[in-house]
């Protein structure tokens, strides 16, 4: 018998389908013991702690942004020395790609996740495709009803939502620099993207910039109290803004950058599973060998095809696996068995499109210091609003280059090369 | 059996105070002045090594000592005097011998204290929510008071962060200046009266010097306290608005930017030199106080 421990970090809908998929491991491996630390976190700092004093859970659910700091730090094992690239083929490239640093695969996806643009239709008949009528579509609901056109939350997590604007303004958080990753915040793209929100916001009044995003926050609480017509969210908050408008909910991609032609694209995350080292699990080496055939056969079959589909089927999340997410496409073109299920098949069928729109997730350990970068400049940009969107972009690309210097993921020496290759993208700082 | 000396014997009866405050604060107080001479991080959490005084120059170099002590005084003064000047003032009314109704009056002002602190800060967040929480959809405009935006206002996160706190903790301030006060004899008062004092004389020659050591102590207490309290600012602001490396630009303390640095960067090392240079900070200060009140003189 061998035992391996389990960080579910599952919400309770998706532990429903974790349950239901345990038992069938349990049934079909009875020589493996599971014991199931549930409601687990996900995020590097509780199992880095647990990895230094070797009392890791042999098995986590993690992120795959979380993921990737993790392997970086050495407590996770590197998948690809145990299964073949055929065996990760099977997944959306851009979830394995999530799951990859170095060209080594630390975990394997369950689901993959991003923001999508969600709208109600009472306000709104069909969603923008562009920000032009983005735009358009915010001023008419503020004149037509005196509603916000838009709630944008700036929460923790604003740097992560923002990333699509970003990219959608033909940004990218790095770039390569003689083979070397170089932060890439300190650029027009930025400039223009931190504009579009800075107008939306003061100068045509149709968004409001919420303290907080999501379902909790106040961003989800106005648009589900009818006070917001358009959100960015993403679908973990679908059923509770599903439950709170019903029919008039409605899911689209993120629309193209009218300036640029791009699609906004956000980023494109990952959950999954992943197994720790010996290093950090404790684990003594006369049982790794047995302990890790166990964690392998079980990360595999709580990825498989029955298993996603369970995930889908309870919890609505979007497969990694290539066949299981035809299969979720599939199933919304079935005819619906009641008016709720073909509105929420609706809704999802937005939600899908937007995959096809995403950019990956750089999990890279330096994306670590993007956060706070990002974060701490854009307040300032919009809170003090007596530095110009060119300062901001200068601010966070020189604080994020302090932070990856200090903490000795950036070399000094090719700096001035970066900065002469982005100095002359940038329009003249604004008085 | 030879029998022990007094001093001996004495020493044993104190023995596992000593094992459990070496156990308890001791041992975490080294440990993390040992980590802050490594390098543990992200890249190094099995592997780090000795690296000096590198994390305390990195500290130097990247020039936030500077605002950060700055927002923790604002931080620390700014709760500590209005929280003790409505504590004291609290404390005095409900002195009032001939006060009506004092057990409910007391009942009521103590409640703040019986809600576990974190939920009340969650409920203050959305309090504060612009324009649609409590006090800038109705407290502040019935007062004609301009609204406070923590979001978008450094003076809005100081003042909301400030008047969230004075909320949660004016109830301890009242009740331990309140048992002061009961504590003076009510003879020194009607000898006062005898001499015809009024009340400000009786204030100032009997109340006040009364409760010096009881001030001094709540006063060096609560600045430690609340030169350490982290959920406020960590629940309704993160550290923000604004950016740490300016002073007063953001509301970033010691203790809420050793959080971020640990917990969210993995920069355990820099994170404990943090902690050891805001530590050493408070331990200066209260010695400094200590002195000057003579607040430990008696008791050693």
């Amino acid at each position: 018998m061998v035992t391996i421990t389990v960080a579910d970090s599952y919400s309770t809908s998706e532990n429903a389908a974790f349950n239901a998929s345990l038992a069938a491991f349990e049934q079909e491996y009875p020589w493996i013991h599971v014991e199931v630390q549930y409601g687990a976190p996900v995020g590097t700092s509780p199992y880095l702690q647990e990895a230094q004093a070797g009392q890791a859970p042999i098995v986590i659910r993690e992120t795959s942004d979380a993921g990737g700091a993790l392997f970086a730090a050495g407590v996770l094992v590197n998948l690809s020395q145990y299964l073949p690239p055929s065996y990760f083929s099977q997944f959306n490239p851009t979830a394995v790609e999530d799951w990859t640093l170095n060209g080594a695969v630390y975990g394997l996806p369950d689901n993959i996740n991003y923001i999508v643009m969600f709208y109600n239709k009472k306000f709104i008949t069909a969603p923008p495709n562009t920000t032009d009528q983005l735009i358009q579509i915010a001023e008419q609901v503020n004149k037509t009803y005196g509603l916000w056109g838009i709630a944008y939350g700036i929460g923790d997590d604003w740097g992560y939502r923002f990333a699509a604007w970003f990219a959608g303004f033909g940004g990218q958080i790095f770039t390569t620099v003689n083979g070397k990753i170089y932060p890439a915040l300190n650029s027009s793209a930025m400039v223009n993207a931190l504009e579009f929100w800075y107008n939306l916001t003061y100068n045509l009044r149709v968004n409001y910039l919420a303290p907080s995003a999501g379902a909790g926050g106040v961003e989800g609480q106005l648009f589900m109290a009818n006070k917001a017509a358009i959100i960015f969210d993403g679908p973990w908050d679908l059923m509770t803004y599903f439950n709170a408008l019903g029919c008039s909910l409605g899911a689209a991609p993120l629309p193209v950058v009218s300036s640029t032609g791009l699609y906004a694209a956000p980023l494109i995350g990952s959950t999954g599973w992943v197994i720790t080292t010996p290093q950090a699990n404790g684990v003594p080496k006369s049982q790794w060998n047995a302990t890790l055939h166990a964690a392998l056969l079980f990360i595999e079959f709580m990825t498989n095809y029955t298993n996603e589909i369970n995930l889908w089927n309870y919890a609505r999340d979007i497969p990694a696996l290539k066949s299981a997410y035809n299969y979720a496409i599939s199933q919304l073109s079935q005819p619906a068995t009641n008016q709720t299920v073909a509105c929420l098949n609706q809704v999802m069928k937005g939600v899908l499109e937007q995959s096809l729109h995403g950019q990956k997730f750089p999990n890279i350990p330096q994306m670590a210091y993007y956060w706070p970068s990002f974060h701490q400049y854009a307040v300032w940009y919009f809170t003090y609003r007596n530095l110009s969107a060119v300062q901001a972009a200068q601010g966070m690309e020189s604080y994020f280059i302090s932070q990856l210097q200090a903490n000795g993921l950036l070399d000094p020496a090719l700096i001035a090369t970066l900065q002469n290759l982005m100095a002359a993208e940038l329009p003249a700082p604004r008085d | 059996m030879p029998r022990l000396s007094p001093k001996v014997e004495g020493f044993l009866y104190f023995l596992p105070l000593v094992v459990a405050v070496l156990f308890l604060f001791l041992y975490p107080v080294l440990y993390a002045v040992y980590i802050s001479f490594t390098n543990m991080n992200l890249l190094h959490i099995f592997n780090y090594r000795f690296v000096g005084l590198l994390q305390y120059e990195l500290m130097l170099r990247q020039g936030y000592l500077a605002s950060l002590l700055i927002n923790e005084v604002a931080w620390t003064l700014g709760s500590l005097i209005p929280m003790m000047a409505l504590g004291f003032a609290l404390a005095l009314i409900l002195n009032q011998r001939d006060l009506y109704g004092r057990s409910l009056f007391y009942a009521i002002l103590i409640l703040p204290w019986a809600f576990p602190g974190f939920i009340s800060l969650l409920v203050w967040s959305g309090m504060w929510t612009d324009p649609y929480g409590f006090m800038n959809r109705y407290l502040l405009p019935f007062l004609h008071l301009p609204h406070v935006n923590l979001v978008h206002s450094v003076w809005g996160a100081w003042t909301g962060l400030i008047v969230t706190n004075l909320w949660l903790s004016f109830p301890y301030y009242m009740t331990v200046f309140y048992s002061g006060l009961q504590s003076i004899p009510s003879e020194l008062y009607e000898l006062a009266d005898v001499d015809g004092a009024g009340a400000l004389a009786k204030f100032t020659r009997i109340t006040l010097p009364s409760l010096k050591k009881t001030i001094a102590f709540v006063f060096i207490t609560s600045f430690v306290f609340t030169w350490n309290n982290f959920y406020p600012i960590y629940v309704l602001t993160g550290g923000g608005p604004g950016i740490p490396s300016k002073p007063i630009a953001s509301t970033e303390t010691f203790i809420v930017y050793a959080y971020q640095e640990a917990f969210s960067y993995n920069n355990y090392a820099f994170a404990a030199a943090l902690s050891i240079v805001s530590t050493a900070i408070t331990m200066v200060l209260a010695v400094i106080v200590l002195k000057f009140t003579g607040i430990l003189e008696g008791l050693v």
